[in-house]
């Protein structure tokens, strides 16, 4: 990987190493890790509990900062920014879904996709637009006003795939984002964020067990305690699951 | 959208949450409550004093004594027709009472009284009648005869037109006892006169007490209370050094100060109810915040920042203390609000009272009107959402510390 990151990547981590406790309880969660991410792929993150699939989303999604090494994304290094401006960048630069779905309960499905703008300081006038335009563009253009508990599983990540690229992030961070859904389900939602990847040029991160989504990667990145280990990259996947 | 979302995080739970609301609600309407009912209590005491006791300026003779049944009659003051005039001039109207302490008999029973002897014409004029209630003949046609308090016809068991025996020394320092017809039986609404008080006849007076132009007492009413101070100055200066002046300010200082230590201790309930109000909202911030930690993980993930958090948490607290002291300062203020327009007959409570014999002889107007201030309200409402917004900032500072990578996978 090139030291100075080229236009087309939207995320790199240098020489990233995460350790928790000290002396003889040290454990690296991640160790030396220098990977890159360009714009429009669609990567997953594999590799077995504990080998530090989720340390490297916190950094990537700028949860968490690394001990050494740096983050870029979209070319700004963020390993000294303050906490407002990660804030910031993760309101406008990067979408995240989530296993657990992770919606607001007591906003209706319009309400949590306009809360990503509304966090993004998008203008005003024309939010809940926009929010209802990536709701319909998720097959949801009838449950806008639906809470959480009143839509099925399937749906409630189809609201969280909407509230995560309303904002048109550069990245889409998914941990996990099949495994609380039957396998049609995950098939569709996996399908809509494909399109989404192939149509807009969405930049996704997985992380996941699923052999559903591996198989539609166009890049793995596998890690082993804490390291790349392999970085796979594949050719003529299918555009759609089963296709 | 923070304030819809703090709105509804509230509602989600409000079985948990009434209970922080009803206290806010409690320690704002205590503070209304007693605020209002203290006021009304010190203009009651005020206003009484004023209408069956002392006017807004009064004058007696210097080192007059101030307690039990002393009312001695032997260093009258005199007004001269010049104080007289200036009297007139400068008040809304003044009288001349005498008090005295005969012992009244009737047949082998006898009890020392509290007896005035006012001037039929000019006392209406200080002292209203409107609170009195008259079985028999009013005070001014009483004449050589007495009106005795329903408190003196009870012990002594006296009837309309009983006889009875008043004795008494005159100014001079002689006893002297007369015959005395009971033509009436009042009531005036000054429970020490009520219960141990007669009023004579003003040609009664002058035979028993032989009192000549003296008097013990000169009250005056005036348009404005406030110049009560300027007036008995002058009234001072007019009597000479053998009388002393007071206002109704010095005459009822001690009840007011006694009303104020009841506003402190109200104030205090309140303080406690707010406290506890306090505490209910912390605790209901800080379980909501530990019960939606992958809530707000997931909001840090959106870009919320930690003053976000906080501002969220918070929010809640203002909703909680703004519903809880709205609701408050209305109920208590709609109270106050029909108690000051009706007033509260204090009737029924002031008679089980003098059964009960705890109070004495303090003087209590039988209407009490409560102020109504929406000042207070307003001024108790906001007491009431600060205390809310202050105990709803630590736990959301606790919330605003989770880090985000864990809150969010909670």
């Amino acid at each position: 990987m090139a030291d100075t990151p080229t236009p087309d990547v939207i995320c790199a981590l240098q020489g990233a190493t995460k350790t928790y406790g000290e002396g003889a309880t040290l454990v690296h969660a991640l160790h030396d890790v220098s990977v890159a991410f360009e714009k429009g792929e669609f990567t997953v993150i594999s590799g077995p509990s504990g080998s530090g699939k989720t340390t490297l989303l916190n950094m990537v999604g700028l949860l968490d900062v690394p001990t050494s090494g740096k983050v870029s994304i979209v070319g700004e290094e963020t390993s000294q920014l303050k906490p407002r401006r990660l804030a910031a960048i993760r309101a406008q630069r990067i979408g995240f879904i989530f296993q657990s779905f992770n919606l607001v309960p007591v906003l209706s499905a319009v309400e949590n996709v306009e809360l990503a703008l509304q966090l993004s300081d998008a203008p005003g006038h024309d939010r809940r637009k926009r929010a209802e335009d990536a709701l319909s563009a998720v097959g949801l253009g009838q449950h806008f006003n639906r809470r959480p508990n009143q839509l099925s599983g399937g749906q409630q990540q189809r609201v969280a795939i909407a509230r995560a690229l309303v904002k048109n992030p550069a990245l889409v961070i998914a941990d996990e984002p099949t495994a609380n859904l039957d396998s049609v389900t995950g098939a569709n939602i996996l399908d809509i964020m494909r399109d989404m990847n192939e149509q807009r040029g969405v930049t996704f991160l997985f992380s996941t067990h699923d052999p559903m989504v591996m198989e539609r990667a166009r890049r793995v990145v596998h890690l082993r305690d804490g390291k790349v280990v392999e970085d796979e990259r594949r050719s003529g996947i299918p555009a759609k699951a089963g296709g | 959208m923070f304030l819809r979302l703090a709105f509804r995080n509230v509602t989600r739970n409000w079985q948990r949450n009434i209970l922080s609301l009803v206290s806010v609600v409690a320690g704002v309407a205590v503070i209304v409550l007693g605020r209002g009912f203290v006021s009304g209590f010190k203009e009651n005491i005020i206003r009484a004093q004023v209408d069956t006791v002392s006017g807004h300026v009064l004058a007696r003779p210097v080192d007059y004594p101030s307690t039990g049944l002393q009312h001695p009659v032997d260093a009258l003051l005199t007004v001269d027709a010049d104080t007289a005039a200036w009297l007139d001039a400068e008040t809304a109207g003044w009288t001349k009472r005498t008090l005295f302490s005969p012992r009244v008999v009737k047949g082998p029973d006898s009890m020392r009284v509290r007896a005035i002897g006012l001037d039929p014409e000019t006392d209406p004029s200080v002292f209203p009648r409107t609170e009195w209630t008259v079985q028999g003949c009013p005070i001014e046609e009483a004449g050589r005869r007495v009106v005795v308090s329903p408190g003196v016809a009870r012990i002594l068991q006296i009837e309309l037109g009983d006889v009875v025996i008043v004795e008494s020394r005159t100014s001079a320092g002689a006893i002297n006892a007369l015959n005395a017809e009971v033509c009436g039986i009042t009531k005036s609404g000054n429970p020490g006169q009520d219960r141990i008080g007669i009023f004579a006849g003003p040609e009664l007076v002058a035979e028993l007490l032989r009192p000549g132009d003296g008097t013990s007492h000169v009250m005056a009413l005036l348009d404005r209370r406030d110049d009560a101070e300027s007036v008995a100055q002058e009234l001072q200066s007019r009597l000479g050094d053998g009388a002393e002046t007071a206002t109704w300010h010095d005459e009822t200082k001690a009840l007011v100060e006694a009303q104020e230590m009841r506003q402190a201790m109200l104030d205090l309930i309140a303080f406690v109810l707010l406290a506890m109000a306090a505490t209910g909202i912390a605790n209901t911030v800080l379980m909501a915040a530990y019960e939606r930690v992958r809530e707000i993980g997931t909001l840090r993930a959106l870009g919320l920042t930690r003053r976000g958090v906080v501002t969220l948490f918070v929010t809640e607290g203002l909703v909680m203390g703004v519903v809880g002291a709205v609701l408050g300062a209305l109920l208590s203020g709609a109270a106050m609000y029909n108690w000051a327009v009706k007033g509260i007959d204090m009737s029924p409570l002031l008679a089980e009272m003098e059964k009960g014999g705890t109070y004495d002889n303090i003087p209590v107007a039988t209407m009490l009107w409560v102020e109504f201030s929406p000042a207070t309200m307003l001024g108790a409402a906001v007491f009431g959402v600060a205390v809310a917004v202050l105990a709803s900032i630590y736990p959301a500072l606790l919330a605003s510390r989770m880090p985000p990578a864990e809150a969010v996978r909670a």
